[in-house]
């Protein structure tokens, strides 16, 4: 908030530079930021703490606080007015519906009032905080909220119906014309203050066009009153009607104010329009007195770690103006504080201590190590798992990404309505784009490919987040979310984008020590994460991954159209992952597997098969007929020619035998080989060529 | 016969001679077995025995320096070509190359991890919570009041009403503070642990603000654990983590409502730019009973950081939507 240093001077004439005073404020109480010229005054934007906000907003408070921080004493203005002899009993008297939410209600009734417009200085005030001047009695009621800091309000009263300012709750659909001419339908319980027949003002939030101060008023009342905060901010909420006074009422000011800025805006009004006050208003005051707090001096030194002397610790609560007294019990000396009407937010001993160590000068308090038993920190087992994971897919070469959390609708067009009926959405969203959580990584992947791929060719990148799903009957939040880990990549590698991501794929879950992934057909898979994805994938050129027979995620190339939706040109595949499942049916601890000191021997075979025969099949055939000689396999070639092969396709496969015991031999080496083509062979639609 | 004349001839034939062929053919002819050096052998019967034996001598004398000469001239020519071949082999070492493709772990995912070992040296258990909160977990356990505005829709994203859970009002958390709630609630003090995590916030995006961002909560319950002790744990992280002799460290007053006394610390190279980094206080009373803790027996400390805004300041990154993003130009560079 901006405040004028001219304006604090009034009530500190000696004040510190500006500059010397922003730091002071910064160090002490808030943080002062920008200092700006304006004319022979300079502004000061000061972050004002909401639970000071009831009092600092206000030159008054404010200045309170600054004397405290610099050991001087404030120049108040004094607030002096005559009151006729005549009584108010002639003016609308008060009737109050809903005494629990009204804490504080002051009426002053004044006569003969010449409304005009305001001096300059007063305009300039109100300037200072973009209020434009109306006329003398509104601006002193301005000029109230802004020295309190307590919002009144002045009703004409000869446009009063009846014989009554009534403060009550609305009924369902009453309707309020405000000052601006604007019609509200008011929800069931808000506030108002009302005469017999119409709604004068929003309590705490806006006065009414009806009884509105104009040229011709002769005769006013002033009210200035505190309400329940929780109830204004409700209202000023539900009508999405938010202002100065609502945000001040909603800060929950002191009802101390109330009285104070009675008595202000009334001497203003006098000074301004002139007028006579009438004694004996009617006022109402349902709050309860402040209790002082106890607070010992041995509890200020075991939440501090630091001793402050006694005579410091006193001297500093005098200059918050807190009462202080001190009494001993049981060997322990006690101060009795009570704090001043205007402080609400110094209720409990650490509230007081907080005064005590800010004035005393925080960077005076020196940093103490903690003594206390040893102990190493731990880290959960889910963590460091994840941070495997991470590190695996580094050394395969993925970009790790975070992105967002949130999707927008159009995003998930491609999901089948099942799926779509358990994303979460957020109420409040503020933009189409981040309207749902994400119930799965390739969307937001898909997304992360589009942005990288404008400028880079090839991109691999990888994300290990949370989804977010609805579950049937969550015990826990911690239930709607699940951790996953996603890859992709896109660009025009030679081998395609299946297999340029299968391969790297594959050297993550090595280097997890995963060896058993399998990969079986998406189509007619039964499972759910299957299903979610289904959208998404091409349904010829996407995998199931498994560990052990259980499905823990998704390989596969996007549809074309998705590919389109998200500008995604050349190849593109994902590998979406449930890392609970990979987890748990995961690696248990490496172990050294032996490495022969024998020679190897190698052959080449290759083998005519039918197009739609799966690689892996063939390897396997080839795998159990050379039994554990063959120490491994490798498919180094397909080719596909449809004028050469027809309907068929060639495997090439290189063959490495080497035993662990003893040299191979060519003989027995090549026995094993006609047991591979014999057995091959058992299936009539292969051709094995050598 | 003029041993001492043909010395001078022999030597200067070989040093005129500049390749290995115009070499052989001068060891052919001299040193060879039917070279000029058997064939002076040879006449030397026909010299008295006396004479013999000093040209004898001087025979061998010079076959061992036409055989030294030439041993040295063909080193020589040797070591000449090679400079010459191994010259053309020459490569240009300065030549920019496209380094290798590797992966790259995101600053977020490193600097978590430098932090979390930083309080893991300090004795912080490191937990998760969910970013899916229920309104009790995220606002009234940590003693903010019902209506306050941190709970308008204009700072929360607030849930569409799924099944409840504990008949709960469910948001996106906007700050990792419910971890304490969490922890204190299934464990009992004395304890010491940082919870990192992404928390959520109903903002404008502009190069400082996301909707998005991380924070990591630390909380620290125990029977004397005082606020000079938060001031030397905020600091010996703040110090380790920046590695940085000039970082200045500025402590001033702030309101949260679950802590009393309530600090922000600020970050600052120059002494003149000051970064809020963290958030921190003293348990509030309020948070301790929420949690069925007893505030005469137990005190608090906690403190919130701002990864992101730590991770901007040490990196020197100017905008916070670049820890979103996908670009491998800036991914690449960490």
């Amino acid at each position: 908030m901006l405040f004028s240093y001219n304006w604090l001077k009034e009530y500190i004439p000696n004040l510190p530079s500006p500059e010397k005073l922003a730091e002071i404020l910064t160090l002490k109480a808030f943080e002062t930021g920008k200092i700006e010229k304006k004319g022979n005054d300079f502004l000061l934007e000061i972050d004002i703490l909401p639970n000071r906000a009831p009092d600092c907003w206000g030159y008054l408070g404010l200045s309170r606080e600054i004397a405290s921080l610099l050991n001087k004493k404030i120049n108040e203005t004094v607030v002096k007015t005559k009151e006729s002899d005549e009584g108010a009993e002639n003016f609308p008297g008060l009737e109050i519906q809903n005494k629990k939410n009204f804490n504080a209600y002051y009426l002053k009734m004044i006569k003969g009032v010449k409304v005009k417009s305001s001096p300059l200085w007063l305009k300039n005030k109100l300037a200072l905080r973009g209020i434009n001047s109306i006329n003398n009695i509104v601006d002193a009621a301005n000029l109230t909220m802004l020295e309190i800091g307590q919002p009144t309000h002045v009703f004409d009263c000869d446009k009063i119906s009846g014989k009554k300012i009534i403060l009550r709750q609305a009924k369902q659909g009453e309707k309020f014309v405000s000052l601006e001419n604007k019609a509200y339908s008011l929800p069931r319980g808000t506030l108002v203050i009302a005469d017999e027949k119409d709604i004068l003002a929003l309590a705490g939030i806006k006065g009414g066009k009806k009884a509105e101060v104009g040229e011709k008023t002769k005769n006013i009342v002033v009210e200035s009153a505190n309400f329940s905060s929780s109830l204004i901010l409700k209202t000023g909420k539900e009508l999405n009607l938010i202002t100065d006074s609502s945000r001040r009422f909603g800060a929950g000011l002191s009802p101390y104010f109330a009285k104070l800025g009675l008595g202000f805006c009334a001497f203003w009004i006098e000074k301004l329009a002139g007028g006579e006050i009438l004694k004996n208003a009617p006022k109402f005051e349902n709050f309860a007195e402040k209790l002082p707090v106890l607070l010992p001096f041995s509890k200020i030194e075991n939440i501090l770690g630091k001793k402050i002397s006694e005579k410091e610790i006193l001297k500093i609560l005098k200059s918050v103006y807190c009462e202080i007294k001190i009494i001993k019990k049981t060997n322990e000396k006690i101060i009795v504080v009570a704090p001043p009407l205007w402080r609400e937010d110094l209720k409990i001993q650490e509230d007081l201590i907080e005064e005590i160590a800010r004035i005393h000068g925080l960077e005076k308090i020196k940093p103490l190590p903690l003594v206390s038993e040893i102990k190493l920190g731990g880290t959960e087992e889910k963590n460091v798992a994840r941070e495997q994971i991470k590190d695996s897919a580094l050394k395969a070469g993925f970009n790790e990404v975070y992105l967002y959390s949130f999707v927008g609708e159009k995003d998930l067009n491609f999901l089948n309505s099942q799926t779509l009926k358990k994303v979460i959405e957020v109420k409040n969203f503020f933009r189409p784009e981040f309207r749902y959580l994400r119930p799965n990584l390739s969307v937001s992947l898909l997304k992360g490919l589009s942005e990288a791929k404008k400028y880079s060719p090839n991109v691999r990148l990888f994300e290990l987040s949370p989804v977010f799903s609805k579950t049937e009957k969550p015990k826990d939040t911690g239930e709607l979310q699940e951790d996953r880990l996603i890859f992709g990549f896109a660009g025009g590698e030679k081998d395609g984008a299946f297999f340029e991501l299968k391969k790297r794929l594959s050297a993550v879950f090595e280097s997890l020590g995963l060896f058993k992934i399998e990969y079986s057909d998406l189509l007619n898979a039964e499972c759910e994460l299957a299903k979610d994805l289904g959208g998404i994938f091409h349904p010829f050129r996407t995998a199931l991954i498994k560990s052990k027979n259980e499905v823990v995620g998704v390989i596969g190339e996007p549809k074309e159209e998705i590919k389109k939706y998200f500008e995604l040109n050349g190849e593109v595949a994902l590998a979406e992952i449930e890392i609970e499942k990979l987890l748990t049916v995961g690696a248990p601890a490496k172990e050294y597997r032996q490495i022969s000191k024998y020679p190897a021997l190698y052959r080449d075979i290759a083998l005519l098969v039918p197009k739609k025969t799966k690689a892996t099949n063939v390897q396997n055939l080839i795998k159990t007929a050379g039994g554990e000689l063959l120490a491994d396999i490798d498919l180094f070639d397909i080719y596909e020619n449809e004028k050469v092969f027809a309907e068929k396709k060639n495997l090439a496969f290189h063959l490495i035998f080497q035993s662990k015991d003893k040299t191979l031999s060519d003989k027995e080496v090549d026995e094993i080989m006609k047991k591979i083509v014999k057995q091959l062979e058992t299936n009539p639609e292969f051709e094995t060529r050598r | 016969m003029d041993i001492r004349k043909l010395e001078k001839q022999t030597l200067e034939q070989i040093e005129k001679t500049s390749d290995e062929n115009g070499l052989r053919i001068f060891e052919k002819q001299w040193l060879g077995p039917k070279g000029k050096i058997r064939e002076l052998f040879r006449e030397l019967k026909n010299f008295e025995p006396e004479e013999r034996k000093k040209i004898g001598g001087e025979i061998n004398l010079l076959k061992k320096e036409l055989t030294a000469a030439l041993e040295k001239k063909r080193t020589g020519a040797e070591k000449e070509k090679q400079g010459f071949v191994l010259e053309k082999e020459w490569l240009d070492a300065t030549r920019p190359v496209k380094p290798a493709e590797i992966g790259h772990i995101h600053l977020l995912t490193s600097a978590l991890k430098d932090i979390a070992l930083i309080f893991k040296n300090l004795g912080f258990d490191s937990v998760s919570g969910p970013d899916i909160e229920t309104e009790w977990n995220n606002f009234d356990a940590l003693n903010i009041p019902a209506y306050h505005p941190a709970r308008e829709t204009a700072d929360t994203f607030w849930l569409n009403q799924m099944s409840n859970v504990k008949s709960q009002k469910l948001l996106l958390r906007t700050h990792t503070s419910p971890s304490q709630i969490r922890h204190l609630l299934s464990h009992k003090p004395p304890c010491r642990i940082v919870s990192p995590g992404k928390v959520y916030r109903f903002e404008a995006i502009d190069a400082s603000h996301n909707i998005e961002f991380w924070q990591l909560e630390g909380l620290a319950v125990d029977k004397n654990i005082n606020f000079a002790n938060l001031l030397d744990i905020l600091r010996t992280f703040l110090k380790e983590f920046f590695k940085e002799k000039n970082l200045k460290i500025r402590i001033r007053p702030s309101y949260y409502p679950f802590v009393e006394p309530g600090i922000d610390i600020d970050l600052s190279f120059d002494g003149k730019k000051w970064i809020e980094a963290a958030g921190a206080g003293m348990v509030h009373p309020n948070v301790l009973k929420n949690t069925k803790l007893n505030p005469e027996g137990w005190q608090g400390i906690a403190f919130g950081i701002g990864v992101d805004r730590l991770i901007m300041l040490k990196h020197k990154i100017p905008d916070i939507r670049l820890l979103h993003s996908a670009d491998l130009r800036f991914l690449k560079q960490f």
